[in-house]
């Protein structure tokens, strides 16, 4: 079927990417879903390192596929002459590069911005690191967790007494990914302003602190109470998540006709007169026992049907969704949250879509993950390489299609 | 040398959201808020119950107009100003727009190049398009917000992660679009969906339901392929662990001084027995016995022997005074009070750490902008009169 569609903004930016951690490949993914043409450049033989992680379809890892789509695999000895020799080729057309090796890995390999930026001196270099390209930690080796332990971003979630809490996903990762991404294309701009490209040097546990900006400010001003405030809001009261008969619910009563409309629905009009519960400040100096009364009631409740009755109510409510009615809900099907994609050596897989939209149309994914090597080829012709001479790149080893 | 977003004008329509402006305004751009005259914008509220307030840093590097969009006169101010910019942000949906005459088409019209975002908990289309607006709500509907904490219960994020996220993603969006029509003469519209940002950010669950038919568990701190990760409390604080392979493994239970119950020949020393299905079994025992006997400090240089990744949980407490935190600018004086840094270095650019300007009073830069919001002088007292704008001074 034939579409008709607007080219993606970013089309004819290109993307060199070096990235082998999922920070890193989620910066590119969201390049390649807004129409830039992503490189992803391979080590000979093995590649990016989650295409050997859990789980797997007939051998290709689904976790590298799911952040790898709409991207093009370029396998490349990077320690040949040629290869590097191949890099500086595509560098010289190339809007921005990527990498998220340890620090100063890139440059040992010959291939760090000051080498880079000879070649094209308006290029975008965004390394991306656990904690930065300076300061004492440089050296040491992070996970989604550790940034989350060290950046204040676990801290801050959680029961007061009890154990920090990182989040369900990485989303130490993808939150840097999502801030490099930024950087990225204000590097882009300045570029096109300046016409001086520029060095982005970003670590997660600098960026996961924007978790610690309120609390932040409370102990500066000398005001530092605590870090994390468990289930329910700090400053609002009831706003949090409370037990039903079949799991959770987040309700939320910040106006006074709220809560009482919260009192009449959970069947105790008499609380709206209570003294421990006549005003927001009553309730907040109270809000231990609030909770507790609440989830005496709540706890009664089927969590659709309490969100039913609150929002008809006017309450802002919500079941808390377990991931698989949340994957299949109506609004999931009814707004494309996924999309069929053909994927190499899979078949038909479900791939999410990119929550942004343009002129109210969906970023199109254009194909799967790449198998490793698959458009070595491609991609030296289309930056002038002749049918020889990529012949002899792969006779000599430099260039590869392993194809897994 | 300039920030990277310096001649950048932004409009930003936003309410109670402030991370879409803020990006742009940390890293150099012009950005301009408009607020509701009386209360202004949301966060200036946040925590006024508690005689706290955070608007200083919300608001910092934006200037402050007070206009009220709602009403034709205000609409009109905000159109005005919307000709002049790159950018403009709102958000609400389109439709809340179009009667104002505030929709892209209207907008544009005057301005081709225009970039119009649009934040939206839920998308513009679908069942949930009309839920309130909360991050809560959206993180509730999500799935992660099920999967975060112990398995006893969930656990809410302490801060709104949800819109964070899609603030930041629909900042790239509109800055992907501006470049597009900086070749191209002509502007897009760019919207995001709170909802589907959090849903694609989901790096486990779809890939296992696919490729195993198996759902996810909530799992605490742990994570289910590297093994084991985990928080653990220390004589005198929390401490997360996250062992990666084998050889990080053994190489901690070398540097722990546990080789004889943790490292080679035991039965722990190669996964899967170190795994999820295993781990909340005996070996997460031995590890809080073994770290319950140890300081942070110690647990720190442990893994700094090791090379293995492990860490201190954090507080502000902690990072107020971290080498690490300094070294990185990540706090900052603003105003004459100590927030936040950016993140993102641009190696080499002097001066992008020290240069974002105080938030404004509410309404301060009405004044200033009269002119190009096309509002005549004599006007106005009769629009403030009116309810229309607020002047601050």
């Amino acid at each position: 079927m034939e579409q008709i569609k607007k080219a993606g903004p970013l089309q004819g930016l290109k993307v060199v990417d070096f990235t082998i951690a999922l920070a890193g490949v989620y910066i590119s993914w969201q390049l390649a879903d807004m129409g830039a043409e992503v490189w992803k450049i391979e080590r000979k033989g093995a590649g990016d390192q989650a295409r050997t992680w859990d789980p797997f379809i007939n051998g290709l890892s689904t976790l590298y596929t799911a952040y790898n789509k709409n991207k093009q695999s370029i396998e490349l000895d990077l320690r040949a002459a040629a290869g590097k020799q191949a890099v500086f080729d595509m560098v010289k057309e190339a809007d921005i590069v990527l990498e998220n090796f340890k620090s100063g890995s890139i440059d040992r390999l010959g291939l760090g911005y000051d080498v880079l930026r000879q070649i094209n001196p308006r290029i975008v270099f965004v390394s991306l690191s656990g904690f930065g390209g300076s300061g004492p930690l440089l050296k040491y080796p992070c996970y989604d967790a550790i940034a989350a332990a060290r950046g204040g971003f676990a801290a801050t979630n959680g029961e007061p007494d009890g154990a920090p809490m990182k989040a369900g996903n990485a989303n130490c990762d993808t939150l840097t990914g999502t801030h490099a991404l930024n950087a990225a294309l204000m590097g882009v701009i300045q570029a096109r302003r300046t016409g001086q490209g520029c060095h982005i040097d970003i670590g997660m546990t600098d960026t996961v602190m924007v978790a610690c900006g309120e609390t932040l400010l409370d102990y500066t001003r000398g005001q530092y109470q605590q870090a994390r405030f468990g289930n329910h809001d700090r400053f609002t009261a009831p706003y949090g998540l409370f037990e039903t008969r079949d799991g959770w619910a987040a309700v939320i009563a910040d106006t006074e006709p709220r809560w009482q409309a919260v009192c009449s629905v959970l069947g105790r009009p008499e609380w709206a007169a209570d003294p421990r519960f006549a005003t927001n400040a009553d309730r907040i100096a109270h809000r231990d026992e609030l909770v507790q009364a609440m989830e005496a009631e709540t706890v009664h409740w089927k969590r659709r049907d309490l969100e039913k009755a609150l929002l008809a109510a006017g309450v802002p409510a919500s079941e808390v969704l377990p991931f698989i009615e949340a994957y299949t809900s109506d609004h999931a099907n009814a707004t494309g949250c996924t999309q069929w994609v053909d994927q190499a050596k899979i078949g038909l897989m479900r791939f999410y879509t990119n929550p942004l939209q343009f002129d109210d149309q969906p970023c199109p994914i254009h194909c799967g993950a790449p198998l490793l090597g698959q458009d070595s080829r491609q991609v030296l012709e289309s930056i002038g390489y002749t049918a020889e001479q990529i012949d002899q790149l792969y006779a000599d080893g430099v260039v590869a299609s392993s194809m897994f | 040398m300039s920030k990277p977003l310096e001649g950048l004008r932004v409009l930003d329509v936003s309410e109670g959201i402030p991370y879409i402006g803020s990006m742009f305004a940390d890293y150099g751009a012009e950005v301009l808020k408009v607020e509701r005259p009386g209360a202004g914008d949301a966060v200036r509220g946040r925590g006024a119950s508690q005689n706290v307030s955070y608007a200083s840093y919300y608001l910092r590097g934006k200037k402050s107009l007070a206009v009220d969009y709602t009403v034709p006169a205000g609409a009109q101010i905000v159109a005005r100003l919307a000709a002049g910019v790159d950018m403009v942000v709102f958000t609400a949906a389109e439709d809340t727009l179009r009667p104002l005459g505030l929709d892209y088409a209207s907008l544009k019209a005057a301005n081709p190049k225009l970039v119009y975002g649009v934040l939206t908990p839920f998308g513009e289309a679908g069942p949930w398009k009309d839920l309130p607006d909360y991050d809560l709500l959206v993180m509730a509907r999500s799935g992660l917000l099920e999967k975060t904490g112990f398995p006893e219960k969930p656990t809410k994020f302490g801060f709104p992660l949800g819109y964070v996220y899609a603030s930041w993603h629909l900042t790239a969006g509109m800055m992907a679009a501006y470049l597009a029509a900086q070749s191209s003469g002509e502007g897009r519209k760019v919207s995001c969906s709170s909802w589907q940002t959090m849903m694609q950010l989901d790096d486990t669950f779809a890939e296992c339901f696919q490729a195993l038919n198996t759902l996810p568990k909530r799992l605490g701190n742990g994570f289910p392929t590297t093994n084991p990760t985990d928080t653990f409390r220390c004589k005198n604080g929390w401490f997360a662990l996250s062992v990666g392979s084998d050889a990080q493994w053994l190489g901690f239970a070398h540097e722990a001084g546990m080789d004889a119950v943790w490292g080679e020949g035991t039965v722990y020393a190669h996964d899967p027995e170190r795994s999820m299905d295993h781990y909340f079994g005996e070996l997460d025992g031995q590890l809080r016995d073994y770290f319950a006997t140890i300081t942070i400090e110690e647990a720190d240089q442990i893994c700094r022997r090791a090379m293995v990744p492990g860490g201190p949980c954090n507080t502000v407490v902690e990072l107020a005074s971290d080498e690490q935190v300094a070294i990185r600018n990540m706090l900052i004086p603003v105003g004459g009070e100590t927030q936040l840094g950016v993140p993102a270095k641009f190696v080499g650019q002097d001066g992008q750490d020290s240069g974002i300007a105080p938030g404004e009073a509410l309404g301060a830069s009405t004044r200033p902008v009269r002119a190009g919001a096309g509002i005549a002088p004599a006007q106005l007292d009769e629009l403030q009169a009116q309810g229309v704008i607020a002047c601050g001074e």
